[in-house]
């Protein structure tokens, strides 16, 4: 096997840690009921007006709008400031 | 949870009265002794005989802005969470779509959301399609193609109803939408389930396992399909830096359009197979196993997408290599 950095090596289980730590945050900050499902993703998007990379919350209540808060860096160093930075902008929003 | 003990989803599609209900309670009602949830879109209207079924609501969550390569299911991502509280009542979860619904942000809920996928593993999308009506279904219906194009497994149902001939003018059709999906004939769905289910289709390990009509050239009709594939070979072997960095800027340029993709990849002084695939911007590739001695060292990939430009992919391809020398089908 040649060696060289592969950028499309799975990432299944490499965030799952940071991701329930990011969940725990938005339910602490946000006061949500423990039902509440939220969901979280490291995207790299290309289009227009996107950053190159971000990670995405979404706050997912049957019947309301999806909430969804947006940190400008990589999943691994969302901080829980960043996290409350952040959704105090969705709040505004 | 090991990857082991991800819980397998089947996603069912297909275009209205193809069958997909009858063959989900052939599923439910034979004897396998599993399990399973299913979560379905208008439960009310059909009998599902089964203890644990879910409505969906088929809501979209645009993760980014419109970009529909971050579009994922919300609907899915909440029912999957609720599922996981009951996690010992069920072995695999089975979802029925609609017959206009488009699988792509169903599939790409598997592999944005970290719980989800986490949890679940998607095992294959199966499209069943109508022998008798599924032509003009592709000729009138986007969605239709794009069902068939997402496939890793479609069962032509109601062979009944065609000859021969019809049949095998299908398939063809079929074929130059997706020519590495599994076809099987079916009337009333009756086939058997381990052909449609735990197939793990979307394990690299079984990246163009099964390759039916890989290496056969295409009979090239003149339909103007939405949907359309095509295939890259080449006995040269590929630089890894060059390969990875083509292949991202692929999926990053024409990622709304790209459907699915699948390679096996042949790198200069690599013993190994390297296998990639994708859904829209969705990547993941990685090492295989090592070439057999007495095995081709040829790269294979397939694109299947709408109006993918097939020359500036090729052109691609080509500075991919250590040396020239392609094959393109």
């Amino acid at each position: 096997m040649s060696a060289f950095h592969n950028p499309l090596a799975p990432k299944f289980g490499r965030f799952k840690a940071k991701s329930a730590e990011i969940k725990g945050w938005v339910r602490e900050l946000l006061e949500l009921h423990e039902d509440t499902s939220l969901t979280v993703a490291e995207l790299a998007c290309r289009d227009e007006g996107c950053p190159d990379i971000e990670t995405v919350i979404g706050i997912l209540e049957p019947s309301k709008p999806i909430i969804t808060i947006r940190v400008h860096s990589m999943m691994a160093e969302v901080t829980k400031l960043d996290v409350a930075e952040a959704a105090q902008k969705a709040r505004a929003a | 949870m090991t990857a082991l003990d991800r819980i397998p989803v089947t996603v069912l599609t297909g275009y209205l009265g193809a069958g997909k209900t009858t063959l989900l309670n052939r599923i439910l009602s034979e004897n396998h002794g599993k399990k399973y949830a299913v979560i379905v879109n208008e439960f009310g209207e059909v009998g599902i005989d089964n203890d644990l079924v879910v409505d969906a609501d088929e809501e979209v969550f645009q993760m980014n802005n419109g970009c529909i390569c971050c579009t994922v299911r919300s609907d899915l991502i909440r029912i999957i969470d609720d599922l996981m509280k009951r996690r010992d009542q069920f072995d695999a979860i089975l979802i029925e779509t609609t017959g206009l619904a488009d699988p792509g942000p169903v599939a790409q809920t598997f592999f944005v959301d970290e719980d989800v996928q986490s949890k679940t593993k998607l095992d294959a999308i199966v499209t069943v399609a109508d022998a008798k009506h599924v032509l003009n279904e592709i000729d009138q219906a986007h969605e239709a193609q794009e069902q068939l194009a997402l496939a890793d497994i479609i069962l032509l149902n109601k062979t009944d109803l065609v000859s021969e001939d019809e049949l095998a003018e299908v398939e063809q059709r079929i074929r130059r939408i997706n020519p590495t999906a599994q076809i099987h004939a079916s009337e009333r769905c009756k086939i058997a389930l381990e052909e449609i289910l735990g197939r793990n289709a979307f394990d690299l390990d079984r990246v163009l396992e099964i390759e039916p009509e890989f290496l056969k050239h295409f009979h090239h009709h003149h339909h103007d399909d939405h949907v359309t594939s095509f295939s890259l070979l080449s006995d040269a072997p590929l630089d890894p830096q060059r390969f990875l960095q083509w292949i991202q800027t692929v999926s990053q340029n024409h990622g709304p359009d790209m459907l699915r993709m699948k390679g096996i990849i042949a790198f200069e002084n690599d013993d190994d197979r390297f296998v990639v695939q994708g859904v829209h911007m969705l990547l993941e590739g990685t090492h295989q196993r090592p070439w057999k001695p007495d095995e081709q060292r040829t790269t294979r990939l397939v694109f299947i997408g709408r109006g993918l430009p097939k020359e500036e992919i090729e052109q691609g391809f080509r500075e991919c290599f250590v040396q020239e020398g392609i094959a393109a089908e």
